[in-house]
């Protein structure tokens, strides 16, 4: 019964940090603090605001964890930048899409 | 959340907590990872031969709640591995040669420590009831890394869980070991 206790505090706790961590990741005043207020000269950019689920969070901290693997480390812009440049266009976008607006349950239906 | 454990001295348990914590919680229903960084391979030898697949050997590919990472007791190859981790928690006995091997280690790893993440000092192999147990707040004043308060004791079950897997743990070994990680995971 006390190792039930246990074990399910831990849950809670772990769930609780990563709730932090993403947080943390996507904060708005962290995001833009390096980021200076328009592009370089010579550089295009645009900054945008999105949602994320849980699990596109864990996604990019994948990449991230994987570049760091070989020795490169990547902040969470470039891993989305990664992510977009190497995602192939492809019949599986329209499963993901399926997907991704159950998750949402917000879009409108067809 | 990525947890990193190290030492750049051998044999302080890296390895077995990494696999021990790892299992607490995968006990308690979470998809956990232990990436074993050691070219020894003994975190990955122990989950091959002794675990029941509860707690994976990392893929880079797959999404984990969390991941434990056990690194070989070197000071040179930890900056990569520090990148991504949420938590480096320094495995040390309270034996003098530990502690010596502790501070250089906290100093090697300072410099390269990501701003998020939190360095941590985890006390193993303790033997209740000595004059170095109580010490324990002084020793990790000296070594001037923060301790938790939690503290994993000399057990013969420990060893016996690289032969027999998480079943080798007595009930208040699997206490010890829980207490451990919710403390690691929330202060």
């Amino acid at each position: 019964m006390k190792q039930e206790t246990l074990q399910a505090r831990l849950a809670r706790s772990l769930d609780a940090a990563n709730r932090r961590e993403t947080r943390t990741a996507t904060a708005p005043g962290r995001a833009t603090r390096k980021t200076p207020a328009t592009p370089a000269a010579g550089r295009q950019g645009a900054k945008l605001s999105v949602s994320l689920f849980a699990s596109d969070l864990a996604r990019l901290e994948a990449i991230r964890a994987y570049m760091a693997e070989r020795g490169a480390r990547v902040s969470t812009s470039q891993a989305v930048k990664l992510a977009l440049r190497t995602a192939p266009l492809s019949g599986d976008l329209a499963a993901a899409l399926a997907e991704i607006q159950k998750e949402d349950g917000r879009a409108r239906k067809q | 959340m990525n947890v990193l454990l190290c030492n750049g001295k051998g044999g302080t348990g890296k390895t077995t907590l990494a696999v021990l914590l790892a299992h607490a919680l995968a006990e308690s229903g979470k998809a956990v990872a232990v990436h074993d960084r050691d070219p020894q391979g003994t975190a990955t030898k122990w989950l091959r031969e002794n675990d029941g697949g509860k707690v994976q050997a990392y893929n880079p590919a797959a999404t984990y709640d969390a991941v434990f990472v056990d690194t070989p007791p070197r000071l040179d190859t930890l900056a990569a591995a520090l990148s991504s981790c949420s938590v480096a928690v320094i495995v040390c006995s309270p034996s003098p040669a530990d502690l010596w091997a502790t501070r250089d280690t906290a100093e090697a790893i300072r410099p390269h420590l990501p701003a998020k993440t939190r360095l941590r000092l985890l006390f193993n192999g303790v033997m209740s009831n000595t004059i170095l147990a109580r010490e324990l707040p002084d020793l990790a004043k000296r070594v001037g890394v923060k301790a938790l308060a939690s503290s994993i004791s000399r057990r013969q079950c420990y060893q016996h869980a690289a032969l027999l897997g998480w079943q080798a743990l007595d009930a208040s070994a699997r206490e010890e070991i829980f207490k451990a990680a919710i403390e690691l995971l929330t202060e």
